[in-house]
């Protein structure tokens, strides 16, 4: 339960994580079973099937995990949004997918 | 500061060349051509599906997928076309042929797989938004999907002028459609639009495609103001994950047309970025 599950980018994946999920191969074949710990020469073979993103386990708490994507999430929104000025429907476009990215994090 | 005419590109030019793109498989034509046809019963499309094992293979890992997940194992195409509905296994069937059918060109600044991010994630979007207007949603899919059609078009025939624009775009850090017609005096629209009548797309994908960046055209599809706003909707939420994008201009007439609330927003951004999480592992 104290476990969080996350997806986590490849190259952000060290060995020694623990795979949360079934990693699928594009067919639908099991590669690797949830549960087992990733050693170096398995992140290996996972790159050869063009998988780019893994379920795995984290031991960040919950919260500050939350508080770290929900800050990189705005800093994207704040980029993205970079040259609208004050133009009306834009702004509010921007409220809204603020109000909808601190809603996911809550 | 480009006074040079060498990356100019003439409009016949571009006819010429869009003839000679290879064509499509024939099922995927029929679909991307025939939006209106309900005729094709499901048997039918089975039919024709079971003979691309590709396809057959992502429609069962769709059908099985966490976003249509049910308790059971999809095993058969039949139980898949039956769970999945005739509407989305066309237009499974209109997406995997067009992303992986079309030559890739050799363009180093083109991301091709962000351009296919954000061709998916629009047409999920503009789906979402057809279903909350109530319109007839079969259509939104497949405008979104094409709305940005004449980028793919630009970059296959004119490698070396597109990666020219890029790196005007990228230099001078304007919007992708000025920095085409700054260099090649064409942009992704007229491109688009001459791929459309060529391939015969109906009216209303015309007009998506023609209307995407200004919805406030008379006389336009209420389509175009649609895929406009999932447009906008998917730079917002960064679905393609370029790492420069920009949100493009938004129009206040376009978005009056929708008139949706805040509510229905959070809905549409929620609902798109699950489908299109499920499609996108899948397609791409």
């Amino acid at each position: 339960m104290n476990k969080h599950y996350r997806y986590l980018p490849l190259s952000k994946v060290t060995p020694g994580t623990v795979l949360a999920d079934d990693l699928l191969d594009k067919v639908g074949h099991v590669l690797l079973p949830a549960g087992a710990t990733l050693t170096e020469r398995m992140l290996q073979a996972i790159a050869h099937h063009d998988i780019h993103q893994l379920p795995v386990e984290s031991d960040m708490s919950g919260a500050e995990e939350d508080t770290e994507n929900l800050a990189t999430r705005l800093d994207r929104i704040e980029k993205i949004f970079r040259d609208i000025g004050d133009s009306e429907p834009a702004s509010i476009l921007k409220s809204y997918v603020i109000n909808y990215r601190k809603g996911e994090y809550k | 500061m480009t006074d040079n005419t060498e990356f100019k590109v003439q409009l016949d030019d571009m006819v010429k060349k869009i003839k000679d793109l290879p064509t499509l498989p024939e099922v995927a034509m029929e679909m991307l051509q025939n939006l209106e046809d309900e005729e094709s019963s499901l048997d039918m499309v089975t039919e024709k599906i079971a003979m691309d094992h590709s396809i057959t293979a992502k429609l069962l890992r769709l059908a099985n997928s966490s976003y249509y997940g049910n308790n059971s194992k999809v095993v058969t195409l039949q139980q898949a076309t039956a769970m999945l509905g005739v509407k989305n296994v066309k237009n499974l069937i209109r997406l995997t042929t067009l992303a992986n059918k079309f030559p890739t060109a050799n363009c180093p600044a083109f991301n091709f797989k962000a351009f296919w991010r954000h061709s998916i994630a629009t047409a999920v979007c503009a789906e979402q938004i057809s279903r909350t207007l109530h319109m007839k949603h079969d259509f939104a899919f497949t405008a979104g999907l094409l709305h940005d059609i004449g980028r793919l078009v630009l970059v296959t025939c004119y490698p070396t002028n597109y990666d020219e624009v890029l790196r005007y775009q990228e230099r001078t850090e304007s919007h992708l459609i000025d920095a085409e017609r700054s260099i090649m005096h064409i942009d992704h629209v007229d491109a688009g639009l001459a791929l459309a009548i060529h391939w015969n797309f109906s009216e209303a994908v015309c007009d998506a495609i023609r209307g995407h960046h200004q919805p406030e055209q008379e006389n336009l599809n209420a389509l175009a103001s649609v895929v406009h706003i999932a447009n906008v909707i998917v730079h917002a939420l960064d679905l393609s994950q370029d790492q420069n994008d920009r949100l493009p201009l938004l129009s206040q007439a376009a978005w009056d047309t929708l008139g949706l609330g805040e509510a229905d927003y959070l809905s549409i951004f929620h609902e798109t970025e699950m489908r299109f999480d499920s499609l996108n592992q899948i397609v791409l």
